[in-house]
C-alpha cells in the first residue's frame, strides 16, 4: 500500500510541476495577446473544460458552442486573472461552468433539452479523455475507492455548480453534513494527489 | 484567529467549491491574504480538485479548436447568451449569488422612450426571425445526425455479414481439404428418411457436423452426436436441427473414431446414449 501511494504521489506531483512552469509561460503570453497561446490552453485544459461544460450542459452541439465561448472569455479577460490569487485551472474551470450554467438558463436552451437527453450519456461513454498512461489509468482506479457520497458532493458543487441550497435538497443533508463530507473528500483526493 | 482551527473548520473547501456566502468569501481572502499558510492550503486544495478534473475530461469533438482560434481572428464575439460579467478570479461564484435587482419602474412617456420601445419591437422581430432559423438548421441538423446513425448501423450489418461469410468460406475449404473423410450417416428403422454427415479431417484434426435432415425433436428432447472409439460412445455435444441450415456446425474433433451416431436423448443429453433412440449411424472408412 505504501508503495503504491509513492507511486501515485510522485506521479502526481511530477504532473502537476510540469505544468506550473507551462502555465506561467501561458499566462504571460495570454496578456501580451499571443492568441496561439489560447490554442495551447487548449490542448491542456480542452477535454477537462469540455466535460465540465457537458455534464452542465448534456448536449454535445450545445456544449461545443458554449466552450467556444469559454476560450474567447479566457482570451479577453485574462487581464482581470491575477496569479497572486489563485490558479490558472481553476479560474478557467470557474469561467466554464459560469458560462456553462448561465447557457442552461436561457429558453432557448430549455427548448433543445427536452428532446436529446439521451445524447449526453453515450456521447460521454464513447468520447472520455484520451489519456491512457499507466498513472492515469491507476489514478482513476484510486479515485473510485471514494466512497460515493464524497464524489457526488464533489461532482454536484465542483462541476455542475449546485449552490448551498440545491445540494442539501437534493441529498437530503444539511450544510453542516456538506461541509464535512467536502472536507473529507478532498483529504482524501490530496492524498492520492499528492498535493 | 487560531490558523489550525480556520483551515479543519472546512470554511476553504467550501470556498474553492464556490459554496461560500459573500461573507465567507470576503473573509477567506482576508485571511489568505494576511496568512500564507492560509493562500498554501487554498492552493492544495484547487490543486487536488484540478486533478481529478482531468480524470473526468471528455474528449471535445475534432476541429473545435480549429473553431476557436477562427473565432479569435474574427475579432471573439461571443454569442451573448451568458451574462456578460467576466468571472472575477476573487468570487468563484459571482452569479449564484448575486440578488436579482429590478430596475425601478419610470413613468411617464417621451420620445425616446417611444423610440426605444419601436426598437426593441424592431429587435425582437429580428430575433424571432433568427430563432426560427436557428430551428430550421437544428432541423436539419438532427436528420443529418439521423442519417450518420443509420450508416453505422448499416456498418455494422454489413460487418456482421462480412463475418458470417468468411466462417462459411472457411468451412468450405475445410470440407474440400484432401485428407477429409465424409462419414455419411444413414437412418436406421427409427430415423426414417433421415440423414447427416460428420467430415473428419486428421490432418487438420477437426470435426463438422452437417444436419442434412433429421425430424424436428419434441420440446423436451434433444439431439445428441457420438463417436464410437475401441467400441464404446463418446460424446460429441447436443444440438439443434436447425444448427447448421446455413452453415457447419463444429464439434470436437477425437482420434480414431470408428463410427459416428445420432440419437435422440432427453433435453441437455445424456451420459450413455439411449440405442433404441438412434436415428442415424454411419462408420468411418478404413485408409
Amino acid at each position: 500500500m505504501g508503495k503504491n501511494n509513492y507511486f501515485h504521489s510522485f506521479a502526481a506531483v511530477k504532473h502537476q510541476s510540469k505544468i506550473s512552469m507551462q502555465d506561467n509561460d501561458i499566462i504571460n503570453a495570454l496578456k501580451a495577446g499571443d492568441k496561439a497561446a489560447l490554442g495551447q490552453v487548449y490542448d491542456r485544459y480542452g477535454a477537462a473544460l469540455y466535460g465540465v461544460v457537458l455534464r452542465i450542459v448534456q448536449l454535445p452541439e450545445a456544449a461545443e458552442e458554449v466552450v467556444q465561448d469559454v476560450f474567447v472569455k479566457i482570451f479577453r479577460n485574462i487581464g482581470s486573472f491575477d496569479e497572486t490569487k489563485g490558479r490558472f485551472y481553476t479560474w478557467a474551470m470557474n469561467v466554464a461552468r459560469n458560462t456553462a450554467i448561465d447557457a442552461t438558463r436561457t429558453s432557448e436552451f430549455k427548448n433543445r433539452q427536452k428532446t436529446d437527453q439521451f445524447e449526453f450519456v453515450v456521447y460521454s461513454q464513447s468520447h472520455p479523455s484520451t489519456s491512457t498512461a499507466v498513472e492515469t489509468i491507476g489514478l482513476r482506479e484510486l479515485v473510485n475507492t471514494l466512497d460515493e457520497k464524497y464524489r457526488k458532493v464533489i461532482d454536484l458543487a465542483y462541476f455542475q455548480g449546485y449552490t448551498q441550497m440545491e445540494i442539501e435538497q437534493e441529498m437530503n443533508i444539511p450544510i453542516g453534513t456538506v461541509k464535512t463530507r467536502l472536507r473529507l473528500a478532498i483529504k482524501e483526493l490530496r492524498r492520492i494527489f499528492g498535493t | 484567529m487560531n490558523l489550525q482551527a480556520y483551515i479543519t473548520s472546512g470554511i476553504l473547501e467550501l470556498y474553492v467549491h464556490g459554496l461560500a456566502t459573500p461573507d465567507e468569501v470576503r473573509e477567506v481572502e482576508a485571511m489568505a491574504e494576511q496568512h500564507p499558510e492560509i493562500r498554501q492550503e487554498i492552493t492544495s486544495i484547487q490543486r487536488a480538485l484540478e486533478s481529478y478534473a482531468d480524470l473526468h475530461g471528455v474528449q471535445p469533438p475534432d476541429g473545435l479548436k480549429d473553431k476557436i482560434m477562427q473565432r479569435l481572428e474574427n475579432g471573439g464575439a461571443t454569442k451573448g447568451r451568458s451574462k456578460g460579467k467576466p468571472a472575477e478570479q476573487s468570487v468563484p461564484q459571482p452569479e449564484r449569488w448575486r440578488q436579482e435587482s429590478r430596475e425601478t419602474a419610470t413613468s411617464g412617456y417621451s420620445i425616446a422612450s417611444i423610440a426605444a420601445w419601436i426598437l426593441g419591437l424592431a429587435l425582437l422581430l429580428a430575433c424571432v426571425a433568427v430563432f426560427m432559423f436557428w430551428q430550421q438548421a437544428e432541423k436539419a441538423s438532427t436528420q443529418v445526425q439521423a442519417a450518420q446513425a443509420q450508416l453505422e448501423q448499416q456498418k455494422k450489418d454489413c460487418e456482421a455479414e462480412k463475418e458470417k461469410a468468411k466462417k462459411v468460406n472457411d468451412q468450405f475449404y475445410a470440407i474440400r481439404h484432401w485428407a477429409t473423410k465424409p462419414v455419411q450417416m444413414k437412418a436406421t428403422p427409427l430415423g426414417g428418411d433421415a440423414f447427416a454427415v460428420v467430415y473428419w479431417n486428421n490432418i487438420k484434426k477437426s470435426s463438422y457436423l452437417d444436419v442434412v435432415k433429421l425430424p424436428q425433436p419434441p420440446a423436451d428432447k434433444q439431439y445428441q452426436l457420438w463417436a464410437i472409439v475401441d467400441g464404446k460412445p463418446t460424446d460429441m455435444g447436443v444440438f439443434e436441427v436447425t444448427d447448421t441450415k446455413d452453415s457447419l456446425q463444429e464439434v470436437p474433433f477425437i482420434l480414431n473414431p470408428q463410427a459416428f451416431a445420432v440419437t435422440l436423448e432427453p433435453k441437455g443429453g445424456s451420459e450413455s446414449p439411449t440405442l433404441d433412440q438412434m436415428y442415424v449411424v454411419g462408420a468411418v472408412a478404413k485408409g
